[in-house]
C-alpha cells in the first residue's frame, strides 16, 4: 500500500519524458486530432523518404534497369496492371513508387538545406544589423525592403537564372540540387534577418548585455553566447512554416523546368512528367506525385500553425 | 500629408535605384553582351570595335547610367534567343498577363470579400466551417496543382472549357490583342484566372472574416442595434465599410503577387504573356529578358505600393491625423 504511493526514483530520461508530458506543448498537442494526424502523416513521408533507398521496389536512378516495354503501366488493381509496380509506371517505365520515394527524399532535402541556409544567412545578417546599428542596419534593412517588394517566387527565379548564365549549361549537369537550395535560400532569408533583428534590438539594451560587456568580453562572443539564445524561439517558428513554402518552391521550380532534370526525380518533377500525360488519360502518373506534395505542404503547414499558436504568449 | 507624400516617393526612388543597379549588374557581367551579339568567327578585333560602339570601355557608373538612361527609353537591349529587341517582345505578351490578372483579382475580391462577411458573422456555422477547411487546403497546394486539377476536371473530363492558350483574340488599334470581347477568349480565360486567383481569394476571405470579428465586437455596432438598426445596416454599412483598410492594402500589394504568381499559372496554361517569355528567358539563360522583367515588375510593385499607401490615407481619416501631427 504504501510502497505503491512512494515513486521509484525516476532515471533522467523518465525525467525529460514527464517534462515533456506535463509541458504546455504536448498538452495542446494532444487537443488536436488534426494536428496529431498532420504530424503523423508528415513524419511518416520523411521516414519512407529517408529510408527511400531501403524500401524502395527499384532505383529509379539506376537508367539500366529502366525498361521503356514497361512504360506507362497503371496501378496494380487496375486493368493492365502489374503486380511488379504498386503504383503503375511512368513514360520511361520507371516505377512509380520508387520514383515518389526517392522524389519526396530530393523534395525533402533541397527544403530542409534551403531552410538552415536561410536561417544561417538570416540570423546572421539580422545580428549584425541589430547588435551594431548605425549606417549598416540602415543599409541592411534598406535592402532586405528591397527584396521583400518582390514575391519570393521571382526572387528565387532570378537567382537561378543568374546561376544558369554565369555556370554556362555544361557545369549545371549535377549541381542543380545546390542551385535549387541556393536560390530558395537567398529568396526566403529576409524573414529571419527581420525578426532577429528587431528582438537583438531589444536585448542589446538590457542589463545582461551591459554587464558582459563591462567586464570585457567580446563583441563576437556577447552575440553568440548571450544574445543569439535569446532571439531564437521567433525563428524555429518561422522556420516551421517555410518548410512548407520551401517545399512548394522546390516543386515550383521543379514544375517549371529550371529546377531538378526530369531524369533526376523530385515531386516537382514527376508532377511536371505526369502532367504531359495527363491529356491521353495516364492519370496515375500525376496524381500520386500531386497527392504527396500537397499531403506534405498542407501537414507541415497545420503543425507549423499549431506551433505557432501554442507558442505564442498572448493566445495561452 | 505633402511630406509624407515626398518621402514616400524618395523611398519608391531609392528602391528603384537599387533594382536597376542589380538588373545592370546582370546585364553587363552575367550575360556577355557581345558574345551574344557577334557571330561565331567574328575576329578580336571585330569584337573590340562592337564593345568600343557599345560603350563597354567607359568608366562602371557612365554604363550604368546609360542602362539606366536607355531603360527608361523602353530599350532594354535584344534577346539572345528570339533574336528581337526586349521591349517588343514585352509589349506583345504583356495585355495578356495584364487581362488575367486583373480577372483573377475581380474574381478574388468579388468571392473572398462575400465569403469573408459570410463566415465573419456566421462564425461556427457547419459552412463557415467547411469553408474555412477549404481556404487551409486552398493556402497549401501549390499553384500549379490546383491548375492540373482544373485542366483534368473541366478540360480533360468533362470537356467544358479549353485546358491551353488564349482562344481567339480581337485586336485594339493593333496595339492590344484583347481575350475579353469573344466567347472563346472569355472561355479560355476561366480557368487561369481561377486558378491564379485562388490563393488570393482565401487570403481576402481570411483577412476580412478576421476584421469582420474584431469590429463586430466594437462599441459603435452595439450602439448601432441599440438603435435598432437592420442587420444589413449594420453589417454592410458599418462593419464591412471599417473593415475595408487593410483588405485595399493586402488587396494592392497582392496583385503585385499575382503578377509573379502568373508565371506559373502561365506556364500551366501555356498562356502567352510575359510570365512564360520569363520562364523561358531563366531556361535559356536569357539575360536582356531577365533583367527587362525584374526592372518592369519592380515597377508594377514599387507604383503598387505606393498607391495603396495614397489610398490609405485618402480612406481613413484617422491615418491623415496620424500623418499630420
Amino acid at each position: 500500500m504504501v510502497d505503491s504511493l512512494i515513486k521509484a526514483p525516476r532515471s533522467r530520461l523518465m525525467l525529460r519524458l514527464d517534462a515533456i508530458r506535463d509541458s504546455h506543448l504536448f498538452y495542446s498537442f494532444t487537443r488536436s486530432w488534426i494536428v496529431m494526424v498532420a504530424a503523423f502523416f508528415a513524419l511518416l513521408i520523411v521516414a519512407a523518404a529517408a529510408l527511400a533507398p531501403l524500401i524502395a521496389p527499384s532505383n529509379p536512378l539506376d537508367l539500366a534497369s529502366l525498361d521503356l516495354m514497361n512504360a506507362r503501366i497503371p496501378p496494380r488493381w487496375l486493368e493492365n496492371g502489374d503486380p511488379q509496380f504498386l503504383l503503375g509506371t511512368d513514360d520511361q517505365g520507371r516505377d512509380l513508387l520508387s520514383a515518389l520515394l526517392y522524389g519526396a527524399q530530393v523534395s525533402i532535402g533541397v527544403a530542409l538545406l534551403s531552410t538552415v541556409l536561410a536561417i544561417l544567412i538570416g540570423v546572421t545578417v539580422g545580428l549584425i544589423a541589430g547588435y551594431y546599428g548605425g549606417i549598416i542596419d540602415t543599409v541592411i534593412m534598406r535592402l532586405t525592403d528591397v527584396q521583400l517588394t518582390f514575391p519570393a517566387i521571382l526572387t528565387a527565379l532570378l537567382v537561378n537564372g543568374a546561376t544558369r548564365a554565369i555556370l554556362g549549361d555544361r557545369q549545371i549537369q549535377g549541381s542543380e540540387f545546390w542551385i535549387l537550395v541556393v536560390s530558395i535560400a537567398l529568396a526566403f532569408w529576409v524573414k529571419y534577418a527581420r525578426v532577429v533583428r528587431a528582438s537583438t534590438l531589444q536585448e542589446r539594451n538590457k542589463d545582461y548585455v551591459h554587464a558582459a560587456r563591462l567586464i570585457g568580453v567580446k563583441s563576437w562572443k556577447i552575440i553568440v553566447h548571450h544574445i543569439l539564445p535569446n532571439v531564437l524561439g521567433p525563428v524555429t517558428i518561422i522556420g516551421t512554416i517555410s518548410l512548407a513554402l520551401a517545399i512548394i518552391t522546390e516543386a515550383t521550380l521543379s514544375f517549371l523546368g529550371v529546377g531538378l532534370p526530369p531524369s533526376h526525380p523530385s515531386l516537382g518533377t514527376l508532377v511536371q512528367v505526369g502532367n504531359e500525360f495527363l491529356m491521353s488519360g495516364e492519370w496515375w502518373i500525376v496524381f500520386f506525385p500531386g497527392i504527396v506534395l500537397a499531403g506534405l505542404a498542407l501537414s507541415v503547414n497545420i503543425v507549423g500553425d499549431w506551433l505557432r499558436d501554442a507558442l505564442n504568449p498572448k493566445l495561452r | 500629408m505633402l511630406a509624407f507624400l515626398i518621402r514616400r516617393l524618395f523611398e519608391a526612388a531609392l528602391v528603384m535605384i537599387v533594382v536597376a543597379i542589380v538588373a545592370f549588374t546582370l546585364f553587363r557581367f552575367v550575360g556577355d553582351p557581345v558574345s551574344q551579339m557577334v557571330s561565331q568567327d567574328a575576329t578580336i578585333a571585330q569584337r573590340e570595335a562592337l564593345k568600343a560602339e557599345l560603350g563597354l570601355n567607359d568608366p562602371l557608373i557612365v554604363q550604368c547610367a546609360h542602362f539606366i538612361w536607355k531603360s527608361l527609353h523602353f530599350d532594354f537591349g535584344i534577346s539572345y534567343k528570339f533574336r528581337e529587341p526586349v521591349v517588343n517582345l514585352l509589349g506583345q505578351r504583356m495585355p495578356a498577363t495584364l487581362e488575367l490578372a486583373a480577372i483573377a483579382s475581380l474574381f478574388a475580391i468579388g468571392i473572398g470579400i462575400p465569403l469573408g462577411v459570410y463566415t465573419g458573422i456566421n462564425r461556427d456555422s457547419l459552412l463557415t466551417r467547411v469553408i474555412m477547411a477549404g481556404s487551409l487546403i486552398g493556402v497549401s497546394l501549390p499553384t500549379f496543382l490546383i491548375g492540373i486539377l482544373l485542366i483534368y476536371l473541366f478540360a480533360v473530363t468533362l470537356h467544358w472549357l479549353p485546358s491551353y492558350g488564349r482562344g481567339e483574340t480581337t485586336s485594339f488599334f493593333g496595339l492590344w490583342q484583347t481575350g475579353l470581347l469573344t466567347s472563346g477568349g472569355l472561355r479560355a480565360l476561366v480557368l487561369p484566372a481561377v486558378t491564379l486567383g485562388l490563393f488570393q481569394l482565401t487570403l481576402v476571405m481570411r483577412l476580412v472574416r478576421s476584421e469582420m470579428m474584431e469590429v463586430l465586437r466594437t462599441d459603435y455596432i452595439r450602439f448601432g442595434r441599440a438603435r435598432g438598426l437592420t442587420n444589413r445596416a449594420i453589417y454592410f454599412a458599418h462593419a464591412l465599410k471599417n473593415t475595408l483598410v487593410p483588405v485595399i492594402t493586402v488587396i494592392g500589394v497582392e496583385i503585385g503577387t499575382l503578377i509573379a504568381f502568373s508565371i506559373i499559372t502561365e506556364t500551366v496554361f501555356q498562356w502567352p504573356g510575359m510570365g512564360l517569355l520569363f520562364i523561358q528567358s531563366v531556361q535559356f539563360a536569357d539575360i536582356p529578358i531577365m533583367a527587362a522583367y525584374l526592372l518592369l515588375s519592380a515597377v508594377i510593385f514599387v507604383t503598387l505600393n505606393l498607391v495603396v499607401d495614397i489610398l490609405y490615407m485618402l480612406i481613413d481619416p484617422r491615418i491623415r491625423v496620424a500623418v499630420r501631427a
